[in-house]
């Protein structure tokens, strides 16, 4: 399988669908993909059990704040200094690509740098979605070290951090986006291609494809298809309410629903992704698993920040990676770690 | 007492003017096909409204389509070099990414993306004149150009550094627009609109000035002003220098003319036309915008538009043998080809005579009546109302426009269908009663004081204001929204502020 100039709309949809609602817009990062693309080529995506067992595979992402890129978005030379610093640490050459967090821009951002590098993107991500912090990968629940992480800007800039845990490499991280104006590109929790078969959620980058393909051809059904998602209701936002603390937006989206779900109203919870879906005092889906509110129209996913009264939206359902559900993947990842009281229970049940 | 006003809009059917007096009192309306050059329907507008002593006209306000069929027939468009003050920032993505051939082949004139850009927290990374010389020099014949900046919103200067750099290269023929004035956050998106913009120098020249030229002939003294997107009006020579800001002026005129009219500041309004219809809202005595960046000639742009959903669907809307509604339309055509007046096409009004909801025509001529059609145009209607509702419960609907009488009385979720008398020039109502506004929009840290940082966006506000042609002293505050922006260190918000004001 590969990305291309004919699937990566399709493929960047499906991350936007992943993201939850966060992971950062994937307008800007879709055009930087298609101009690297245009003139270097597709990229290879290779399974996670197709890599050798001693490939240097870097995982990489974007850090800092969602409005930022879509004011100072890449020079285009970044993934070539991370990689850089990353083989100059290890001695040896950087075999593939990761995505850190397949939702949103996020998933989308490596294209461009996989396809200007000549490397392949490996089939695989840390989240499974979109999360807003960085402990919150699966190779942070596989005990597989952040360090060595590395650092690149814009303007060239690039450092290499050793941090002891994810929240020293979340400090390391936080420093870096202040100097460089509130975003970066960076890599960490650096793996052997036999650490990522075993530390990584697999199948994500085609499963993202798969989305995009499938709403292109059956909107809202094609996206539960391909998902394996409930529809939770279908409505219309009728109230945003927005805040911020601790850096991030929190909110709470209200909806009615309309048609077969007249007379429902809903709310979810969102602090940057949309962590909880509420009726009344029930819970109809919680994080980790996935809560996408998508056009009713068209079955784009709507992120967190352009959310707005009057739309008619579906809200999906999807079962998060089984890695989350499991007790250490719930303490990290589930509703308590967000501050809200409950425990979880799978969308599949709380839906119905 | 030169107290009189004047408003003209121009629609794709019809050109509408009114004369109004003190308290918006209607003392004369026109109604006379959009022609070929809408200058000379402009011209007939004028005329037909003047009232006898000439110098008791105050202001003229026009709202016209002239910005927005230039770009969708991609004529009159001039060539724009574009500067992106940013490197190394963006150069991932080159100047008219995304933009369609057609429209990039009338405008592209060449440009760069040079070393410059401002950071969100304020520091600035130096323009090289001479870089920005030899992208000049190297850009053919052109007739404007394009500069827009990182976070330039914010901080405008460097825009304005390198646009002396333009001016003293190349003189006072070619134009300039500046990103800051005409769009928000994104940069992409606001680059895209200042092109857009340049683009539309030539036009904006032309309609102006002939717009000056059907006041001196028609013997008016009175102060030309143009409507903009969001309901308020601009003095000619912002017009000049922003005439993408005039493209969405037609709904925004229905909208405050509707307010105007019935004296709701809260409500829905629909105008219906001959062909189709908007439905928009007007809220706090303004209409309500679109939270997002429109997509103008299929380029994504993000200045501010009416919030406004459009059906195909008009009083001129023909009704096929099968029930079939449109979406085809007799248009201006229907005060004959209709049936009820005289001609032999079935159109939705004379379903609405049969139906006996209007009065108009010939009744005897409007054949039998067919509910379940007239149901389906309704439903349309409901649901386009329906999108627009922001709470639930009943709200007014105001109706407006020439086909509003094909509208039942009882749409779901209006608590009522208000009719105002001269329903149909509600539009150049709009346009007469304006206010002149101005609108910035920064990203700031609020957290040391916050009072002092949306002070500091309101004094920009005003100071666009004024060069809109307000009388500064009677500006008010007509919002102020504040997004607290995710992931910044420390914490930022959007902070905008809108103020508007009658005019000087």
């Amino acid at each position: 399988m590969q990305l291309d100039l004919d699937v990566i709309s399709l493929y960047a949809e499906g991350c936007a669908i992943l993201g939850t609602g966060g992971g950062g817009d994937i307008y800007v990062p879709t055009l930087i993909a298609r101009e690297a693309l245009a003139e270097c080529g597709a990229v290879p995506v290779i399974a996670a059990a197709d890599l050798p067992d001693d490939a240097l595979v870097l995982p990489v992402g974007g850090w800092g704040a969602p409005t930022v890129c879509i004011e100072k978005f890449d020079s285009g030379d970044e993934g070539r200094l991370l990689c850089e610093a990353a083989e100059a640490w290890f001695g040896r050459k950087v075999d593939a690509l990761m995505p850190s967090e397949i939702g949103g821009g996020n998933g989308v951002q490596l294209v461009s740098w996989c396809a200007r590098l000549g490397l392949p993107m490996v089939d695989a991500d840390g989240m499974g979605r979109a999360f807003p912090e960085g402990d919150m990968c699966s190779m942070h629940l596989m005990s597989v070290p952040p360090s060595p992480g590395f650092f690149a800007d814009e303007r060239g800039r690039v450092v290499t951090v050793t941090p002891e845990d994810a929240h020293g490499l979340e400090e390391a991280a936080r420093q870096f986006v202040i100097e460089s104006g509130g975003v970066c590109a960076g890599a960490d929790h650096p793996m052997a291609g036999a650490i990522v078969k075993t530390s990584t959620i697999h199948g994500t980058v085609s499963l993202a494809l798969r989305i995009g393909m499938a709403l292109e051809q059956g909107g809202v059904d094609g996206v539960l298809e391909a998902t394996g998602g409930v529809r939770i209701a279908t409505g219309k936002v009728v109230d945003v309410e927005r805040l911020t603390s601790g850096g991030f937006a929190r909110g709470v989206v209200r909806l009615e629903g309309t048609g077969v779900d007249a007379g429902r109203s809903l709310a979810i919870q969102v602090q940057n992704e949309n962590l909880i879906a509420m009726e009344g005092d029930r819970v109809l889906a919680s994080t980790p698993d996935l809560i996408t509110i998508l056009d009713a129209g068209t079955g784009r996913a709507v992120p967190t920040e352009r959310v707005r009264y009057g739309q008619r939206v579906a809200i999906v359902g999807i079962p998060c990676a089984p890695i989350w559900r499991t007790q250490r993947g719930l303490e990290v990842a589930g509703p308590e770690r967000f501050g809200y009281p409950g425990s979880w229970r799978p969308v599949e049940e709380g839906a119905q | 007492m030169s107290d009189l006003r004047i408003g003209i809009d121009v629609g794709g059917t019809n050109t509408d003017a009114v004369l109004l007096g003190p308290d918006n009192t209607l003392l004369a309306r026109c109604k006379t096909p959009t022609t070929a050059d809408p200058l000379d329907g402009i011209a007939t507008a004028l005329g037909a409204v003047a009232p006898d002593d000439r110098r008791a006209v105050g202001m003229a306000a026009l709202g016209t389509t002239h910005a927005l069929n230039a770009i969708l027939r991609r004529r009159e468009l001039g060539r724009v070099a574009v500067l992106r003050l940013a490197a190394p920032a963006t150069l991932s993505v080159p100047l008219f990414a995304d933009w369609p051939d057609d429209l990039r082949a009338a405008i592209d004139g060449g440009g760069g993306i040079v070393a410059g850009g401002v950071e969100i927290d304020g520091r600035t990374h130096a323009l090289d004149h001479d870089e920005l010389r030899r992208v000049l020099a190297a850009c053919g014949s052109i007739d404007a150009v394009a500069i827009s900046g990182v976070f330039s919103m914010q901080d405008p200067s460097q825009e304005l550094e390198a646009a002396e750099v333009v001016r003293a290269e190349l003189g006072d023929r070619v134009g300039i627009s500046l990103g800051h004035l005409v769009g928000g956050v994104g940069l992409l998106e606001r680059e895209n609109a200042a092109i857009l913009n340049a683009a539309l120098g030539g036009v904006a020249r032309r309609v102006i000035d002939g717009f000056e030229q059907a006041l001196a002939a028609c013997g008016l003294i009175a102060t030309p002003f143009l409507t903009q997107n969001d309901g308020t009006l601009m003095s000619i020579d912002q017009a000049r220098e922003l005439p993408v800001l005039t493209i969405g002026g037609g709904a925004s005129n229905s909208i405050r003319g509707a307010g105007v009219l019935t004296g709701l500041t809260d409500a829905l309004v629909i105008d219906v036309g001959g062909t189709s219809t908007d439905v928009g809202a007007i809220s706090g005595g303004f209409p309500r915008e679109s939270a997002f960046g429109v997509e103008l000639g299929e380029v994504q742009t993000n200045f501010r538009m009416p919030d406004v959903v459009s059906v195909a669907l008009g009083g001129g809307t023909i009704i096929h043998p099968d029930g079939a509604l449109g979406p085809e339309s007799v248009g201006y055509r229907i005060a004959e080809q209709a049936r009820i007046f005289g001609g032999d096409v079935l159109t939705l009004s004379d379903l609405a005579v049969a139906d006996g909801r209007a009065e108009m025509g010939d009744p005897t001529r409007a054949g039998t009546a067919q509910p379940d059609v007239l149901a389906a145009a309704d439903a349309l209607v409901a649901d386009a109302v329906d999108r627009m509702k922001l709470v639930a419960g009943d709200t007014p609907l105001i109706a407006v426009g020439g086909g509003s009488a094909v509208l039942s009385d009882r749409i779901p979720g209006c608590a009522e269908v208000v009719r105002p008398a001269n329903y149909d020039v509600a539009n150049a109502i709009g346009a007469a009663v304006g206010l002149v506004s101005g609108d910035a929009e920064h990203v700031l840290d609020l957290g040391a004081d916050r009072a002092a940082g949306i002070e500091s966006v309101r004094v920009d506000a005003v100071e666009r204001a004024r060069r809109a042609g307000a009388s500064v002293a009677r500006l008010e505050v007509i919002r102020v929204d504040e997004v607290p922006l995710a992931y910044t260190d420390p914490p930022m918000s959007r902070v905008r502020v809108k103020v508007a004001g009658p005019p000087a």
